[in-house]
């Protein structure tokens, strides 16, 4: 009988550990203050050596927006060891890949290599933080990238200039209320100097995290991190100190023009917690529930059934020190712009109201564990999110544990995290006009 | 005296190591080339016939099937495009399950079943793969060809070449 009992047991646990997510990860500082943290996995011979530093768009000073963007594309015009125009050429020619990417609140920086390379990136990283050369010629010539760049991908680019609406008004003191890309005569009047200034102060090891992901010897792989990172000075404190916001008590409204587009569209925005919070994640799952799939409540009503607009949805954009929460809509036909707020608003009391169905909550809870764990399918993917759950939520396991967070989500608080911050008087309309070119 | 000695060759020790510094003007070399170490897979073979190959993975809770049916290549001629079609009718609708309801199961599992002229594949959290892989057999082995479909999917079809 005991035996049985225990082999029920141990079947149970058994069953249990196979469900369990478990990404095996190893963490420490170095001396100098830069966080490490090694991921194991054998199954593919490659290797990602990627840092993330705790500098975004929002630790830009007035008027230089876009500079923490800028100085990311002066990070890749060499160093003291690797010749300007070098870089992308050692990548490719060693079999890797590489980029680097900034928002408002990160800069993180990545190569992948064959993993008898490991060294070969520690180094390029390791000079890229040491010592970067910095001049002129670089600012000159990233200049025109960087404006190309912002042309590119926002200028001409159908429905993008939105955000940039919706920051400049959701966000009133908090440098947020900018947009990474930053604006033309910012980019312009950035001085050599202040880039200078911008290396000293935030690319320390202090304010750094190294991840090395993928097929390593670690032993190995921590002697090289030794000798490659452990000589890097460190660097003052990086101190974060920003506004906080006033609450959003009334109604605000607003239109923005946008040449590149013929069909208006109707946003509602509204400043939320910080993605650090239980509350931003139950948005997270509201989102979902209004619009993700053909199944979901404002595709299926405004799209499908009563075919009032061609798109609507809702986009949780969470950050490390608040969220925007935005529902959208573009009319079809001759559709009022107010009638889909007025559509939207419906469903949002819907949801402030009566609790969502049992079914569409365990569909829901479905989708985001499904996507959790494919979030962390490739050895690039979780390098990233080794590395942004350190410094951005301040835990590293989060990688394993976050689905325990949204699985303990009830739908009475998603009834109770609506009412608190989805309400017409805290939000923004934004009219999002067509201009003539 | 003793204590002195060992002292001393730490001391040199420590020195050593402090010397021992990495050049960094020179790109590191590369170790010696490393080899693609795939798991040893398990493979068995069903009385009907059908070959199976199995690689355990236990680093996610997911599981992912694929099935390619090993067809000889052959000329459509006259009817170029039908095994194309073929493809994209198997899972819409079968004897035991209609077309809304079996697309309905799969989001609702957030999973994915998808089916072409060669085979199938279907992923989905480890929990939910036995009813996930039975959605896939069936669709693969009892789907039903109605005209309202085939109809829906000639006009697809048509559409796309206009468009290419």
């Amino acid at each position: 009988m005991k035996k049985s009992i225990l082999s029920l047991a141990s079947a149970m646990l058994f069953v249990f550990a196979t469900n369990a997510q478990k990404v095996e990860f190893e963490e420490y500082d170095l001396s100098n203050g830069m966080h490490v943290i090694l991921h194991k996995d054998t199954s593919a011979p490659v290797v990602i050596t990627s840092v993330f530093y705790h500098v975004g768009a929002k630790d830009e000073q007035p008027g230089r927006t876009g500079m923490a963007h800028f100085f990311e594309h002066l990070l890749f015009e060499g160093t003291e060891n690797i010749d300007k125009g070098e870089w992308f050429k050692i990548v490719s020619s060693n079999g890797g890949r590489n980029n680097a990417t900034t928002d408002d609140d990160r800069t993180y920086y990545y190569e992948i290599f064959p993993s008898n390379k490991l060294e070969l990136g520690l180094w390029m990283e390791s000079e890229r933080l040491l010592h970067p050369i910095i001049g002129q010629d670089g600012v000159d010539t990233q200049n025109e990238v960087v404006k190309e760049e912002k042309r590119l991908r926002v200028d001409n680019q159908p429905y993008s200039r939105f955000l940039e609406y919706v920051k400049e008004n959701i966000f009133k003191k908090h440098p947020y209320k900018g947009t990474t890309i930053g604006k033309m005569e910012d980019l312009d009047a950035a001085t050599l100097e202040e880039f200078l200034a911008f290396n000293k102060k935030f690319y320390v090891p202090n304010n750094a995290t190294l991840v090395v992901a993928g097929d390593i010897d670690v032993p190995a792989a921590k002697k090289m991190i030794q000798d490659y990172f452990g000589p890097i000075p460190r660097g003052a404190e990086v101190e974060k100190d920003f506004p906080q916001e006033d609450p959003i008590t009334e109604a605000m409204t607003a239109k923005g023009y946008d040449p590149n587009i013929q069909i208006p569209a109707i946003m509602a925005a509204y400043r939320t917690p910080s993605m650090k919070t239980r509350d931003s994640r139950v948005l997270d799952m509201i989102s979902s529930y209004l619009s993700t799939g053909r199944s979901s409540v404002l595709y299926k009503k405004l799209v499908d059934e009563k075919k009032m607009a061609l798109q609507a949805g809702a986009i949780n954009a969470s950050q490390e020190d608040y969220g925007t929460y935005i529902l959208y809509g573009l009319p079809q036909g001759d559709t009022k712009l107010e009638d889909i707020i007025a559509e939207i608003d419906e469903e949002i009391v819907k949801i402030q109201t009566d609790l969502i169905s049992e079914k569409d909550f365990q569909k829901l809870q479905n989708q985001l564990e499904n996507n959790f764990v494919n979030s962390n399918s490739s050895v690039e993917g979780i390098a990233s999110s080794l590395a942004t759950y350190h410094v951005l939520y301040g835990d590293t396991n989060l990688i394993n544990t976050e689905i325990d967070i949204y699985r303990s989500i009830t739908r009475e608080e998603i009834r109770e995290v609506a009412k608190k911050y989805l309400n017409p008087n805290q939000r923004l309309t934004l009219e999002y006009l067509p201009e003539a070119k | 005296m003793k204590t002195k000695i060992l002292s001393l060759v730490a001391l040199f020790l420590t020195t050593f190591a402090i010397n021992a510094q990495i050049d960094r003007s020179k790109m590191p070399e590369p170790g010696p080339d490393p080899v693609v170490k795939l798991g040893k897979p398990v493979k068995f073979t069903l009385n009907n016939g059908l070959k199976v190959i199995m690689v355990e993975n236990h680093k996610l809770p997911r599981i992912s099937a694929n099935l390619t049916i090993d067809n000889k290549p052959y000329l459509e001629g006259e009817i170029a495009g039908v095994s194309g079609m073929m493809g994209s009718l198997l899972g819409r609708g079968t004897a035991n399950i209609t077309k809304d309801k079996f697309n309905e199961k799969v989001d609702f599992l957030g999973a994915n079943v998808s089916f072409f002229s060669s085979g199938a594949f279907a992923s989905s959290l480890t929990k939910y793969f036995p009813e996930i892989l039975g959605l896939m057999a069936d669709g693969v082995k009892n789907s039903q060809f109605t005209q309202e479909e085939f109809d829906k999917e000639r006009q697809v079809t048509l559409d796309n070449l206009k468009q290419n």
